[in-house]
């Protein structure tokens, strides 16, 4: 199947990778917390969570799911017949809501490291 | 993808959305405790907490799965090559599943 490059061909196929990403961390996330009823486990894992490798990953993972999360409810207001000439405002709105909660989230986990 | 599908990828989307809100608060905002072993265990003895892990994980594994399904039909012209994505996406989530609720209840 092939696609026009339009913005919004561009916004799905973004829309499509982050999904993928994000189940596949389903995986990762229940097998951490698969050591979650051992109490020495649980505390070798917070430790773990002080890492800074962890941490950019996790900084990563909030911002795949604003990516995946703001684009979704995008896509579902267009569905429900938001009218198209809207369409900038809401692109517009959802940035600057993605980056607002970017960095209410990942200010508190990078001061961690320092 | 079917029209229930796509309609039901856009409900548990929106449920996803406000259960994520939650979720990430509880999580990361209420407080340095809140993710200590006592209080994480408190939380998995409480019937609100079971109930909202065990209905937000099956959300989360159908929009997942329901999503990567929907590229696959786009994708792939093969319709063996089909069934095997779908035997493979039908079993990943229900051993997800299984993993999941165990973590939740045992």
């Amino acid at each position: 199947m092939r696609y026009r490059w339009h913005t919004g061909s561009f916004a799905w196929l973004i829309h499509r990778v982050t999904g993928i990403m994000l189940t596949l961390y389903i995986f990762l996330h229940l097998y951490v917390l698969s050591h979650l009823k051992d109490p020495v486990g649980y505390k070798t894992l917070l430790s773990l969570m002080k890492n800074p490798l962890v941490i950019l990953s996790e900084i990563g993972l909030l911002s795949l799911v604003l990516v995946h999360a703001l684009n979704g409810l995008r896509l579902t207001l267009l569905d429900l017949g938001i009218p198209t000439k809207a369409q900038k405002l809401l692109f517009l709105l959802s940035l600057v809501i993605g980056v607002v909660v970017f960095l209410l989230g990942s200010v508190p986990l990078i001061r961690e490291v320092l | 993808m079917g029209v229930l599908a796509w309609f039901l990828q856009r409900i548990s989307g929106v449920v996803l959305f406000l259960g994520l809100v939650v979720h990430f608060y509880v999580m990361h905002y209420s407080g340095e405790g809140q993710i200590g072993y006592e209080a994480v265990m408190a939380r998995l003895r409480n019937p609100f907490w079971i109930t909202f892990d065990v209905l937000f994980l099956v959300f989360v594994i159908y929009h997942g799965f329901n999503g990567i399904w929907g590229i696959v039909v786009e994708y792939i012209a093969s319709s063996t090559l089909r069934r095997v994505c779908h035997r493979i996406l039908l079993a990943s989530s229900f051993i997800l599943l299984g993993a999941g609720v165990y973590i939740v209840v045992s």
